[in-house]
């Protein structure tokens, strides 16, 4: 068993269109989903991450405060999962609702140390 | 990580909508009526945070709670920025805070509590100083949860439109400094009278669309009966003519499973599939309208749901009791006389006395404001026809009906009774 950590990108942006039902309905594919990874032992860890973070990076010798990272291209979270391998990973991820809502998933092997 | 997610598979019934709408409800008495932007604004941040949140860390143990607290937590954040809290404090701090162990269904309100908030809310938004139209979008948008797209394509107007009439709305109601409170027994009556009157062009507006493809909006009927219950059981909305139009409401819903054919095709009362009419609501509205035999007023909601009683009974179209149903529009049209509730007399009156003497009242009824342009006029002068045996008037009326019939569904149903006559 190997971990994986699967990072979510993007989606946020249909919140604020949807209907108090259609919003019902995705957190319920969540609430199944999670449901689903955890009971069989898949999931191990998970959190979600506050909007806009920054990007420091070294500019003329000195560190550069800024700019915001894009909106659009926000990590909203990231879930810890173990599987067999990095293909049963993936498949585990083709489940996430995040992937209805126009979000990605990006799945990254843990290197073993 | 929160454990607690494990326990809670199912998101808690109506989240996004009903409980929302309590929290703006709870927030704004709290906030004051002024506030009512900002409370909303809050409670929509919240429920995307939600949304964004949830699904790493897990639903709470009481999600109601959680939204309660963090709106509110959200709202303070704003105001202190503002510097405007004033004298709110107190009541602020009063605020319970919201732990698993109590109660879960209502997130930690007490029922009580929770149904004077919603009160005060339908009667803010219910304000005489608003216009009909306004009043209802904000009693949709505040206790409904309905967003502007989702009211816009109820009425079938632009979301400009909807959204400036909500703008407007809340600055009369800032300008007229309309409090978040119960109003003073004096006024009871004319303030109830007033929501009653919105919850009514609610479910009706829901009942039989006035535009577009669909012919009746099922949430906009559910959204009424919802808010005329809560009403119904408040104290303060425990009056007769309220228990009145919930049973009006009930009896006339029970029938919407049967209303339309499995293409959405209108289907007649004679024509509709009478086991489909649900049962469990009749029996609600029974129990409504037998509450509402008290006092001695009678309201056109009385009558209307007596009307909606006899067609609830009847076994069978043939076996209606359709002179007690005009006794009931002869008295409707004492209380609260109009041209429809004069058209749907005649339709009566032709089941009693024959299809000559409804066609010699409608000649009356034609007279009236708004019937000439009025396609059900014309469908009813045209079924009238056939029935008494006179084909080319029924062809001529079907005409004028389909000319003027502005939902699919009626146009289609027309187009099919005047094709039966021409053939």
């Amino acid at each position: 068993m190997a971990k994986y950590m699967l990072v979510l990108k993007g989606g946020n942006d249909v919140w604020a269109t949807y209907t108090p039902e259609q919003s019902q309905a995705m957190m319920q594919k969540y609430a199944d989903w999670t449901e689903e990874i955890r009971k069989n032992g898949v999931m191990v860890d998970g959190d979600p991450l506050e909007q806009g973070g920054r990007v420091l990076s070294v500019r003329n010798g000195a560190v550069v405060d800024g700019p915001y990272t894009e909106t659009k291209e926000d990590i909203v979270g990231y879930y810890i999962i173990q599987a067999d391998n990095y293909d049963k990973a993936a498949e585990i991820s083709k489940g996430c609702p995040t992937l209805e809502h126009g979000g990605e998933v990006e799945v990254h092997a843990i290197a073993a140390m | 990580m929160d454990e607690n997610a494990k326990n809670v598979p199912e998101v808690v019934d109506h989240l996004f909508r009903y409980q929302a709408g309590q929290v703006v409800a709870s927030l704004t008495r709290i906030f004051g009526a002024e506030h009512l932007d900002l409370v909303e604004d809050v409670v929509q941040d919240t429920l995307i945070k939600a949304l964004r949140v949830w699904p790493f860390g897990g639903i709470p143990d009481n999600p109601a709670g959680w939204i309660m607290r963090t709106a509110k937590n959200g709202a303070l954040d704003v105001l202190r920025r503002e510097k405007s809290l004033r004298d709110k404090q107190e009541e602020i701090a009063r605020l319970p805070e919201y732990s698993p162990t109590r109660v879960e269904e209502h997130g930690g309100w007490n029922e009580q509590e929770l149904g004077d908030d919603q009160l005060g809310m339908m009667f803010m938004c219910c304000h005489p100083a608003l216009s009909r139209p306004a009043r209802v979008a904000l009693t949709l948008k505040t206790l409904g949860g309905f967003g502007v797209p989702e009211i816009a394509s109820a009425f079938l107007v632009e979301e400009t439109t909807i959204a400036q009439r909500l703008v407007r709305a809340k600055r009369t109601l800032r300008e007229m400094k309309v409090q978040f409170e119960m109003p003073e027994s004096e006024q009871l009556p004319a303030r109830l009278d007033s929501v009653l009157e919105v919850l009514y062009l609610l479910f009706n507006e829901g009942y039989s669309a006035h535009q577009g493809e669909d012919l009746i909006r099922q949430d906009l009927c559910e959204e009424a009966v919802r808010l005329t219950y809560i009403l119904a059981r408040h104290p303060a909305g425990d009056t007769p003519k309220v228990h009145a139009l919930l049973a009006l409401m009930l009896l006339q819903a029970s029938r919407l499973p049967a209303r339309t054919d499995d293409d959405g095709e209108i289907l007649l009362l004679q024509e509709q599939d009478r086991s489909l009419w649900d049962r469990s609501l009749i029996r609600m509205g029974l129990v409504e309208l037998a509450r509402s035999a008290e006092g001695d007023r009678i309201s056109e909601y009385h009558l209307q749901a007596g009307i909606a009683y006899y067609h609830a009974c009847a076994a069978s179209y043939e076996e209606t009791d359709w002179p007690s149903i005009l006794v009931q529009y002869d008295d409707l049209m004492e209380v609260a006389p109009s041209p429809v509730v004069a058209l749907n007399r005649a339709v009566v009156l032709a089941k009693v006395y024959g299809p000559k003497v409804g066609l010699r009242e409608l000649e009356r009824v034609y007279s009236m404001p708004g019937m000439e342009h009025y396609y059900l006029f014309h469908a009813t002068r045209a079924e009238l026809c056939r029935q008494s045996g006179d084909s080319p008037g029924a062809v001529l009326a079907y005409r004028s009906a389909l000319d003027l019939a502005t939902t699919a569904p009626e146009q289609r149903f027309l187009a099919r009774k005047l094709s039966e006559c021409e053939g």
